[in-house]
Order: structure tokens, then C-alpha cells, then sequence
């Protein structure tokens, strides 16, 4: 026993040691053993944040390609603000201009495209000599062919990207996108040993350490480009020294997993460089077109400069907050650039002396019509998943005219500034849809006066009472029942009873009874009385139906109200409706997007035209004709006050109970368009159609130069002269059925509701079919 | 019975009048035709341009393709019937019967002058009702086709 102790202080005096050193061993293997568990977790994080996020593109969204051809009507300033929308930029000589540049000459513009590919072939860059004469385009000249062209398609403008999970967007590039001087100044300014080194480079800690224990400041980083790399994987930016080892392990796993290359492609579309609202700009393809306006490789030393220089700090140099110090940095740059001979002294002075950003206003398209690629979101929802959209690298191709957006836009909040500061109203809301008249593609859509992403979008989601549009409905159903635009309806008092057994006494808008009026009449001055007692005669069921195959969304109840227009609509399905009668009695769906591009830019989905027969064309004439009186002579009669005369235009102005409602929808030879105003809250507006959503269809309409509407006469037609309140009028008529004598009005003489059909044909013109 | 002597005298009145005119005229007397009701349209170059594009690429058998230069060709000349009649051509080779029948129609509201095409577009839609099985429907077409006159 006694030798225990011994032996135990024996045991203790030689084992302290190793028992130091097995527990160290111990501890470092299991130390050694979470660390190499931990660089394995962070190998995955590298792994599928650079293999994940390599691809993370988010759809891009186009309008649609100008086309310009000889007889195109667009004025010298139109075509040079949809140059701008597309990130055209106004080049300072011809020698110098690049794809993306453009010149005006007397003549008219030098235009170098840029080369873009359409899914349904690729346009090539070139230099095109487009001229006018008389408000039209004259020629175009592809001026290194030498060839005049029939028609050339631009590249079209970007408009927005659709990445709803994080605001983030960028350009991606591939490694040969990168331009050389871009690369070499990257490197001198921020990693000058990036092509030897393994992810981290200790010389350069040791050279920005000297540096900066020089300057008592820090006037260099010693991080590698790999580095920042990694260190734009993690979200925060807090500055730890922990998160300096995690950045160097996965600086030094990303050079271990990928080459050169690879990395430095990465960095190039992963670094932050700015902030557009709440849209992040990453990489140096989208910042060149967000601060430039062009391609990356069409950028000047000092624009590669302000780029570079803004890796360090993108807020702190932002040229846009604080020009000041984004000059001073970009001058540092520049002066590397020198002494690395990416510049020599003649191009450094030039480059120096240049303006930090363009001196024109910024005036591109990106994301600046949020109500329009609401309305493209939406339609995409129904075929693809948000993170195909937000991932993919899709390209949506649209419809939007940024040319027509942008007259609407301003003619909708001009001409209500205009309204409330002449009543003293307040708070009149209103939006605004336009179409192609023939084509149902959607051209433009205002949303409301404050264009922003998450406002509520009026055009596509307040449903209001259509008031007097839906007339145009009322009559094509008589006109179909075989009334004529001649035919006699009255229009006197009547009073009905309501499902609920109240009584409805509908009035006049001017409360006057206007007694036997000829239907068209009826029509263009919005009578009330005799457009209800008309739908009766023919049948509330009938008019409903009508207005289910013109495109009304839903089933609409078959009260007699509904005559009167007590249908609530958006602006959009009123649209739908008026492009039926416009496309000679087609029904053509509206559409806003063309087609969908995969990233390799193959056809995705294509969005046809597509039309669909649902109206005989000789009554849809007749009723448009009705609609060029309504603006001729009737309640429509200031918008002339908007068009040099001869344009001759068709339309329907609505106002809803007590005017809280104010609609027109008009169309000419080439647009269609909705307007309504209103208040949010329902309250009256104090706006008739004509006083109000008339005013801002004939501003917008008068900016764009709407064409002339010439109405496409079908077979089997005949005229004939009918009196009626604006004096005589020439009307068509379906063969036989022109009333023989001129309908003069006389008190007590009409038969109300009833048409005189067929209508007698005078003596001539029995010989004339006997004969012929 | 007086109302119908008096007719009879304009008929023949009628009948002499337009006689006269004729030889007058030095013309052969014949069916005079009324003028046609929208003057036969000249397509923009731009539209034209695009319309041989399309007959290329249909004549390669890319009737996608040709129907995208169509639309193009349509946005710049809208009422071009010949450009519509083309598409309704393009959808029948793609074995879109509904939308060949449709563009046709199109073609013809917007053919009032110029019935050969309308005569063109109702054969071609009467092959596509007979594609879709309605041969009721493809005897009328037939049957509208014969009647356009100048075929």
C-alpha cells in the first residue's frame, strides 16, 4: 500500500508532460477537426453561392423595336426621345459615334444601332442616315452597305427587370465582354498581383500596411479581387476580424475550386456599384448602362475610371450625390491608368477635362413605367414561376411604346394640375390605357398621377360605373335588329320599376326631352331617354349580349340601368371592348407582351396575333360612323379644339351619376384610347367626359399626331343625306335600307322605336338595280 | 297598273339613255361595273419588303418565322388585306384552322374593292373547315367564293 503513493507521485511527475502535450494534440485534432469542418461548410457556401449566383439573372423587359421606314409619320423630336429611352446617347462628332450613338444633322439623324438579337432574327449594328420631310421619314441609308433600306429595326429599349425576391439586377458579361483597359486598371488600382496569386496576397497586405502607417490613414486595402469577392457573398457589411478570416478561407477556396478567369468574370458582374432607388446595381455591365447609357465596351478611359474608382465606396464616390469626390477619385484613377501606360499623357489631359456624367437630363427607360410592367408581370404570372422570372435570364419583349407612355403620362398629370388649379378641386385621380387601334397591342398604361412600383394601378384595378360608353353597345344591338342610323327612337320621359320594385325616372344629362331624334343623333348627343327606350324595344338581354361579345369581362346583370352604362369596368376592359368596334367588329385580345426569350435567346413563348370574327362589319361600320359624329357634332365636339382640322377622329365621352366618373374612349387611325377620371373615395369629381378625360385625350393625342381615322367601307353599302340636330349629314346605310326622302324632324311626327325598313328606295334607284 | 306603265317608260327611257351613252362612248356596250369601293391600295415598300421575307421563309418551310414578319409587316400597314390573306395563309400551313379562317375573314372586311382575294381567301377557307371536319361550313365558303366575281 504504502508504495501507492509513491508510485502515483512517480506516474504524476513523469506523465504531466504528455499529458499537456496529448491534451494540446487532443484539443488541436478536435480544434483541427471543427476548423476543417467549418472550411468544409464554407467550401459549400462558395461553391453554391459562385455556382448559384453565376446565373441569377432576372428577366429583362424590352419595349417594343421602333421601326423606322420611309412614310414612318414621327417628328425629328420624337425619334430622338425614343433614341434616348433606348440609352442612345448624342454623340460629339460622327467620327467618334459608337453603337448607341446618335447625331442630328439638318438633314436628319446619323444613328449607329447596336446589335441585338429579336428571338426571331439578329439585327446587326449599323450606321443608318434616316432623313425627313413633312413631318414624315424620307429615306433610310445603311451607310456602310450603301444601301437605302425599306424598313430597319432598332434595338429595342430596356424597360425594366423583374426580380421580385431581392432588388438586386445586373448585366451578366462573360469573361470576353471585359475590355482590357478595364481589367488592367482594375488590377492597378485594386489587386495589382491578382494574375499570380492564390486568393490572398500577403505582399499587398504588407505594401497598403506601409502605405497606410505612411498616410496614418487607410489609404489602401489589402484585400484581393478574390476577396471582395467573397466578401460580396455574405449580405452584411459589418467589418470583423472574423469575417476577414472567413473572407481570406474563401478567398483562398474560390482559387482553389475555379481559374482566374472564372473569378474575375464573377467579380465583374457580382461588385456593387450603386444604388437606383431601391434597385442595387451590380456588376460593371448594368453600371456602364446606368451611369452611361452604352455598352462596357464602349466606354472612354474616364468613364472606366469613375467605374473603378467606385469599387472602393459606391455610395461614398456615387458621381450623382457627390461629384466632388467621385472627380477627385476619378482623377486618382486616371493618374494610375498613366503610370501603367493604359492611357498616355494626350489621352489622360483628355480624359481629365471630360464631364464626370452626361450634362443631358437622365431620360433612359429603365424601370420608369411601373404601371406598364405591372400589366407584364401580371400576364407572365400566368405561365411562369416568380423564380424562373427573377433567375432565368428570360427576356420579355413587350408592346410598350415609351413614346406614347410618356405623352400619357404627362398629358394625364398636366391636364389635372391644369383642372384642380381652375375649380379649386383636389384629389381627381385617373389613368389612362392606349392601344394600337388594329392591333390591340397595348402601347401605354398610366396607372395613376404618381408613377411609382406598389401604387395602385387604376387602369387594371379600379372598376367604376362606364356611364355613357357603354351606349355604343345599346345601339350596334338595334343596328343588328335591323334599325338603321335613320330610324326614329324617342326621346321623351319614362319612368320604370326596379327589381325592388323602386322607381327609376333616368334624365337627360341637359334634363330636356328632345323629342323623335333620327338614332345616330340620338348616339352622338348622348340621349338618355332614347338610348333607354331603344334598349327596352330591342331588349336588355339582347344589349347585354352584345356587350359580352364585344369583350366585357363578366356576366353583366340584365337591369335596365345597365342602358345607361351602371356596369362597373376598369379602363382596361372598357379598352378591350372599344378595340372590337375599332378592329371592324373583330375581337382582338389586347396583348402586352410579343414574346418570351430564354437566355440563349430562343422562343419561349410567342403571344400571336390573333382576332376572332364576332361582328358582321357593316353594322360596326355604321356605329363607328355614329362615333365620328359623336365627335363631329356631338357631345365630343371640343376635342376638334385638340387636331388640325381634317383629322377626323371616332369616340364616346361618359360621366357617371352626380360626375364621379369622367370617361372618353376615342380612337383614330392609328390609337385607341380609355381615359377615366375620378376620385378614390367615389366622391363626385365635378367632371363631365368631355370636361375632363376628353381634355386628356385630346392633349396626348395631339403630342403624338394621332392619324386620321378612315374607316374601311365594306361591300354593300349605300348613302343617303339625313337631317338631324347638327344639320344634314351623309350616312351609310346597308344596301336598301336608305330612307328615301331626307328625316327632317317635325313636331309630334315621329312613330318612336319603329325603323322604317327596308327603307323604300326611291324610283332611280329601282331602275338602276333593274337595269344593273 | 299607271305606276307600272309609268316604270316601264323609265325602264326603257333608262335602257335607250345608257345605250346612247354607250356608243357614244365608242365602247361596247357592256356591264357597266360600278367604281370599286376603295381604291386598290398601294403597300408602303416597308410592308412589301416584309411580305417577300415572309414568302421566303415560307417557301424554306420557317412558317414561324414567316408569320413574324407578317405581324411586322401588319403593324405598319394595318388594312393591308394581302398581308392578312398571307398570315391566314401562314396559320393554315401551321395547322391553325381557326386562325386561318379568322385571318381570312380579316383579309376580306378589308377587301371591299378587290374581289379576286376575296375569292382567294374563301377557297382557303373552305380548306380549313374542310380540315376541321365542317363541311357545311366549307360548301359556304365555297359557295361565297363563286360568287365574288372575277375569278
Amino acid at each position: 500500500m504504502p508504495a501507492r503513493p509513491k508510485r502515483r507521485k512517480k506516474h504524476f511527475k513523469k506523465g504531466f508532460v504528455p499529458v499537456l502535450w496529448s491534451t494540446l494534440i487532443a484539443t488541436s485534432i478536435v480544434l483541427l477537426g471543427l476548423l476543417a469542418f467549418y472550411v468544409y461548410y464554407l467550401d459549400g457556401v462558395v461553391r453554391e453561392k459562385f455556382e448559384g449566383r453565376r446565373w441569377a439573372v432576372p428577366a429583362k423587359v424590352y419595349a417594343r423595336p421602333v421601326e423606322l421606314y420611309p412614310g414612318l409619320p414621327i417628328s425629328a423630336e420624337q425619334l430622338e426621345q425614343e433614341l434616348h429611352v433606348a440609352g442612345y446617347r448624342k454623340c460629339l462628332e460622327a467620327d467618334n459615334c459608337v453603337p448607341g450613338g446618335y447625331l442630328r444633322n439638318p438633314r436628319g439623324f446619323l444613328v449607329i444601332t447596336r446589335q441585338f438579337d429579336h428571338g426571331d432574327g439578329s439585327e446587326l449594328s449599323r450606321r443608318l442616315s434616316v432623313n425627313f420631310s413633312g413631318g414624315i421619314i424620307s429615306k433610310v441609308d445603311d451607310l456602310k452597305s450603301g444601301r437605302t433600306l425599306d424598313v430597319v429595326r432598332l434595338d429595342p429599349a430596356l424597360i425594366g427587370s423583374i426580380n421580385p425576391r431581392r432588388h438586386e439586377d445586373r448585366l451578366l458579361l462573360k469573361r470576353e465582354d471585359l475590355p482590357d483597359s478595364l481589367i488592367l486598371t482594375l488590377y492597378a488600382v485594386e489587386d495589382r498581383n491578382f494574375p499570380q496569386h492564390f486568393g490572398i496576397d500577403p505582399k499587398g497586405i504588407l505594401r497598403a500596411g506601409w502605405a497606410n502607417l505612411r498616410a496614418g490613414k487607410t489609404v489602401q486595402g489589402g484585400s484581393t479581387l478574390t476577396q471582395q469577392l467573397a466578401k460580396n457573398f455574405f449580405l452584411s457589411s459589418e467589418r470583423t476580424l472574423w469575417r476577414k478570416f472567413n473572407e481570406a478561407v474563401m478567398a483562398l477556396l474560390l482559387e482553389w475550386h475555379y481559374d482566374k478567369n472564372e473569378i474575375l468574370t464573377a467579380y465583374a458582374n457580382e461588385i456593387y456599384l450603386g444604388q437606383d432607388g431601391d434597385r442595387a446595381i451590380h456588376g460593371f455591365g448594368l453600371a456602364s448602362q446606368f451611369y452611361f447609357h452604352r455598352e462596357l465596351e464602349f466606354l472612354d478611359p474616364e468613364q472606366i475610371a469613375l467605374l473603378v474608382g467606385m469599387v472602393r465606396g459606391p455610395s461614398y464616390y456615387d458621381p450623382r450625390r457627390h461629384p466632388e469626390r467621385s472627380t477627385d477619385r476619378r482623377q486618382r484613377v486616371l493618374e494610375i491608368m498613366k503610370e501603367e501606360g493604359i492611357i498616355d499623357s494626350t489621352g489622360f489631359q483628355k480624359a481629365a477635362a471630360k464631364p464626370l456624367l452626361d450634362t443631358e437630363k437622365n431620360r433612359h427607360g429603365f424601370n420608369r413605367f411601373p404601371a406598364f410592367l405591372d400589366l407584364v408581370r401580371r400576364q407572365l404570372r400566368r405561365d411562369y414561376k416568380e423564380e424562373d422570372l427573377a433567375a432565368e435570364g428570360l427576356k420579355i419583349f413587350t408592346t410598350l411604346s415609351p413614346l406614347v407612355q410618356v405623352e400619357a403620362e404627362k398629358a394625364l398629370t398636366g391636364t389635372l394640375a391644369k383642372l384642380e388649379s381652375q375649380r379649386s378641386r383636389k384629389g381627381i385621380e385617373g389613368s389612362v390605357v392606349v392601344t394600337d387601334r388594329n392591333t390591340g397591342e397595348v402601347l401605354g398604361l398610366v396607372g395613376g398621377r404618381e408613377s411609382r412600383f406598389g401604387a395602385f394601378n387604376r387602369a387594371l384595378d379600379a372598376k367604376r360605373p362606364i356611364g355613357s360608353l357603354v351606349k355604343p353597345a345599346v345601339y350596334l344591338a338595334a343596328l343588328e335588329k335591323g334599325y338603321t342610323l335613320a330610324s326614329v327612337v324617342d326621346d321623351s320621359r319614362l319612368s320604370m320599376r326596379n327589381p325592388d320594385g323602386s322607381s327609376w325616372e333616368p334624365k337627360n344629362f341637359d334634363r330636356q326631352e328632345h323629342g323623335a331624334v333620327p338614332l345616330f343623333q340620338s348616339l352622338a348627343y348622348s340621349y338618355n331617354l332614347a338610348t333607354v327606350k331603344l334598349g327596352m324595344a330591342i331588349g336588355i338581354e339582347n344589349v347585354v349580349e352584345v356587350l359580352e361579345r364585344l369583350g366585357a369581362p363578366q356576366s353583366v346583370p340584365p337591369y335596365p340601368s345597365v342602358l345607361l352604362g351602371a356596369v362597373p369596368m376598369t379602363p382596361i376592359e372598357v379598352c378591350q371592348m372599344y378595340q372590337t368596334l375599332t378592329t371592324d367588329g373583330f375581337y382582338t385580345p389586347l396583348r402586352a407582351i410579343r414574346r418570351v426569350l430564354d437566355s440563349e435567346n430562343r422562343i419561349l413563348t410567342k403571344f400571336p396575333l390573333s382576332v376572332e370574327q364576332r361582328f358582321d362589319s357593316t353594322d360596326i361600320f355604321l356605329v363607328n360612323t355614329a362615333l365620328k359624329e359623336v365627335v363631329n357634332q356631338g357631345t365630343a365636339a371640343s376635342l376638334t379644339r385638340y387636331m388640325p382640322s381634317g383629322v377626323e377622329l371616332a369616340g364616346k365621352t361618359g360621366t357617371s351619376d352626380d360626375l364621379r366618373d369622367s370617361w372618353f374612349a376615342g380612337f383614330g387611325g392609328d390609337l385607341l384610347a380609355v381615359v377615366w377620371l375620378g376620385k378614390d373615395d367615389n366622391s363626385p369629381a365635378g367632371l363631365t367626359g368631355a370636361s375632363g378625360a376628353l381634355v386628356v385625350w385630346g392633349t396626348m393625342m395631339r403630342a403624338l399626331g394621332i392619324q386620321p381615322l378612315r374607316l374601311a367601307e365594306p361591300a354593300g353599302i349605300e348613302w343617303a343625306r339625313v337631317s338631324g340636330a347638327g344639320g344634314e349629314v351623309l350616312l351609310p346605310f346597308r344596301r336598301g335600307t336608305a330612307p328615301v326622302v331626307s328625316w327632317r324632324p317635325k313636331a309630334d311626327n315621329g312613330r318612336p322605336g319603329e325603323a322604317p325598313l327596308p327603307g323604300r328606295k326611291n324610283v332611280f334607284r329601282r331602275l338602276m338595280d333593274l337595269i344593273f | 297598273m299607271v305606276k307600272n306603265k309609268e316604270q316601264l317608260t323609265r325602264v326603257i327611257c333608262m335602257i335607250v339613255l345608257v345605250m346612247v351613252g354607250a356608243i357614244i362612248g365608242g365602247c361596247a356596250v357592256r356591264k357597266l361595273s360600278p367604281p370599286p369601293l376603295v381604291r386598290t391600295r398601294e403597300m408602303p415598300p416597308a410592308a412589301a419588303s416584309l411580305l417577300a421575307e415572309a414568302e421566303t421563309a415560307l417557301e424554306k418551310g420557317d412558317a414561324a418565322r414567316a408569320e413574324t414578319y407578317l405581324e411586322r409587316a401588319i403593324r405598319i400597314d394595318p388594312e393591308g388585306p394581302v398581308l392578312w390573306s398571307a398570315l391566314a395563309q401562314v396559320k393554315y400551313k401551321r395547322e391553325q384552322y381557326p386562325q386561318a379562317i379568322q385571318m381570312a375573314l380579316k383579309s376580306n372586311a378589308n377587301a371591299a374593292g378587290d374581289s379576286g382575294l376575296r375569292r382567294k381567301n374563301w377557297f382557303l377557307m373552305e380548306e380549313a373547315y374542310l380540315q376541321m371536319g365542317d363541311g357545311r361550313k366549307a360548301r359556304e365558303a365555297r359557295d361565297n367564293a363563286m360568287k365574288e366575281d372575277g375569278g
